[in-house]
């Protein structure tokens, strides 16, 4: 179901799991209001904190193999890039 | 309203303790932050997801910040914690701009647009998002100001001038000398102290009123229990709490901006905390981190201003004047906190000071520097030059901002609701548009920007004023400037060219960015780019 092992090309490109990402909105609405309402005693609140980390956890699980592929590739050309953009920013007229 | 308790010596201990470690971490970078143009700006690249984390969320807490979250708790109950939503953009980006935008090294966004687009038109949108980037950074310092002053004015009376030349310039210093790396080991320092302090204020508030079952019970009694609700919405001028028009526009601009690059005023400061990453992975992830830290943040206050409420109708009704109840979470830690505690609580309070400041004074300079003075006026200048041209551009924001914060001083809410979501309505779509759409041009992306200069200070200020339209309320303010807007820009684009291919190709292969790009796309693969990828 969830794909756990990403070659550096095939993180390159944008894939269904990368749509994870939106399940942040979920997870915030469920913190912001699940914390007021667990301080101020609400079981409600605790039920959406629970709910909240069982969302990130299951979102980090989908996204965090593609992330450290493209990562590891890119700090691989990450010198070649700066060299260029600083030959570029250091024009002569 | 006068503050009538006296610091103690212990309280005055603590203050200068407090201030006197940041002032002193922040100096004990000085070697690092001279050693070159990306030590002074981005601390060398090379930092852990953790410290930009820590800077993301120390710098979304300004002086400010307790002020206009205070007034919407206050007058809208739970519900008020939506307004502090639009930090979810940061979120959404973690996994989507973020990516995109460090797979280029730049230092700014500025930066980014030459990479976006090309020649004279790239050139024109760097320079002008340069130049109104040290214009919002002069601001964003002036209002900060505005608030120091106000708290300084509370607690001792003193003017707006002494407030500036006491906390301003002793910030101001530590950032000339060490640059990026005195900023961020000081939000690192800040971002605990102000954990620590919000946690006691509020202990200390909901404490007082008898607890949070007391808290409940006394609302409910008054029939406030909507207060209680972080989902009580009006709709149609209906109900009580805050408008569901207004939540779904939150909802819908936050995922949206976090798609795009430059839509919310703070994307530029997270732009410098996104380059500083050691990896792309620590970029989002400390994107990501930095920005639950708001949210979790704003619901542990939003219950201590519930408090504060209770306190108010218990001691006499309702506070009416909106300078007032705006001092709320202020009020709670001033009146409530034990000698030696308060001390603690208002050194924290600069530390709030001096972690904004310091990053808006390097922020400014870092446009002011590599964007204006190194690209257009002397591009072969030595690194150390570079380095005193950013002491430079820290004074000229710094001097800015002096005259700015005279003209906010005395509506802070105002200003920066315009600022950070009304100002900057008509260019939302166009920051995202560059980002997804290879058709979108520079000449598109310049009349949206310029359009929206003279439309959003229009339709907020002008025309109301002048009683050409009504005034609108804040979230139709937003819809209005986003269509007029695109009535200009996207006609502008569908009748110019688009970019050369030749450009939007290296641009491709360097960001790999999401949406409609695929011309763009067949074209790489056509030259052999994208071979091996399936």
């Amino acid at each position: 179901m969830i794909k756990r092992e990403w070659t550096p090309e095939e993180a390159d490109s944008w894939t269904k799991e990368d749509l994870a990402g939106f399940l942040s909105l979920p997870i915030f609405i469920l913190f912001g209001a699940g914390l007021a309402l667990a301080l101020i005693g609400r079981m409600v609140g605790f039920l959406m904190l629970v709910i909240g980390v069982g969302l990130a956890i299951a979102m980090f699980v989908i996204l965090n193999p593609k992330i450290s592929a493209i990562s590891s590739e890119y700090e691989r050309r990450q010198k070649e890039y700066i060299e260029e953009m600083e030959k570029k920013e250091r024009w002569k007229r | 309203m006068a503050f009538e308790r006296e610091l103690v010596s212990l309280d005055w201990f603590w203050l200068i303790l407090v201030i006197a470690s940041m002032v002193f971490l922040g100096l004990l970078f000085y070697r690092l932050g001279k050693r070159s143009e990306a030590d002074f700006f981005l601390a060398g690249r090379g930092l852990p997801w953790w410290l930009p984390a820590s800077s993301v969320y120390a710098t979304h807490t300004g002086t400010d910040t307790p002020m206009w979250f205070s007034g919407v708790i206050y007058r809208s109950g739970l519900a008020g914690i939506w307004y502090g939503f639009f930090t979810v953009w940061v979120a959404i980006s973690a996994f989507f701009s973020t990516k995109l935008f460090r797979r280029s090294p730049v230092y700014t966004q500025g930066e980014w647009q030459t990479i976006r687009y090309s020649g004279l038109n790239g050139e024109l949108t760097r320079g002008y998002l340069s130049g109104w980037r040290v214009f919002m950074d002069i601001w964003t310092v002036g209002w900060m100001n505005a608030a120091i002053y106000k708290i300084c004015d509370y607690l001792w009376g003193i003017s707006y001038t002494e407030a500036f030349l006491i906390f301003t310039i002793t910030v101001a210093i530590y950032v000339m000398l060490s640059g990026y790396w005195g900023v961020i080991i000081a939000d690192f320092q800040q971002s605990i102290l102000v954990l620590s302090a919000m946690v006691i204020v509020s202990i200390f508030g909901i404490m007082e009123t008898g607890g949070p079952s007391e808290i409940v019970s006394y609302l409910e009694a008054e029939g406030e229990g909507w207060r209680l609700n972080p989902f009580s919405f009006t709709v149609f001028g209906k109900g009580k709490g805050i408008p569901l028009a207004w939540f779904l526009t939150m909802i819908f601009a936050a995922t949206l901006a976090g798609l795009g690059m430059g839509s919310h005023t703070d994307w530029y400061t997270e732009a410098q905390r996104i380059q500083s990453a050691r990896t792309l992975k620590d970029s989002s992830y400390s994107m990501w981190s930095g920005s639950i830290m708001i949210i979790l943040r704003n619901s542990l206050w939003a219950v201590a201003i519930l408090a504060f409420f209770v306190l108010t109708l218990k001691n006499g009704g309702l506070l009416t004047d909106e300078g007032e109840y705006e001092m709320a979470w202020y009020r709670l830690g001033f009146d409530l906190l034990p000698v030696g505690l308060l001390g603690f609580f208002i050194g924290t309070i600069v530390a709030i000071h001096f972690s904004t400041v310091s990053t808006h004074l390097n922020l400014g300079s870092s446009y002011f520097t590599r964007d204006l003075y190194q690209h257009y006026v002397n591009p072969e200048a030595p690194e150390k030059k570079l380095v005193w041209v950013g002491r430079l551009g820290i004074v000229v924001v710094l001097i800015g901002s002096f005259f700015m914060g005279y003209m906010m001083k005395e509506d802070i809410t105002a200003w920066l609701i315009f600022a950070m979501w009304i100002g900057m309505a008509g260019t939302w779509i166009p920051c995202i548009l560059q980002v997804v759409w290879w058709r979108f041009n520079a000449k598109g992306w310049l009349a949206a920007w310029i359009a929206n200069l003279g439309l959003a200070w229009m339709i907020v200020w002008i025309l109301p004023d002048l009683g050409v339209m009504p005034e609108l309320p804040e979230h139709m303010q937003f819809w209005t400037l986003l269509a007029i807007s695109a009535a200009i820009y996207l006609p502008v684009t569908l009748l110019t060219k688009p970019e050369p291919m030749d450009h939007l190709v290296k641009f491709y292969m360097m960001c790999r960015p999401y949406g409609f790009w695929e011309p763009v796309k067949r074209e790489a693969e056509r030259r052999g780019l994208l071979g091996g990828e399936k």
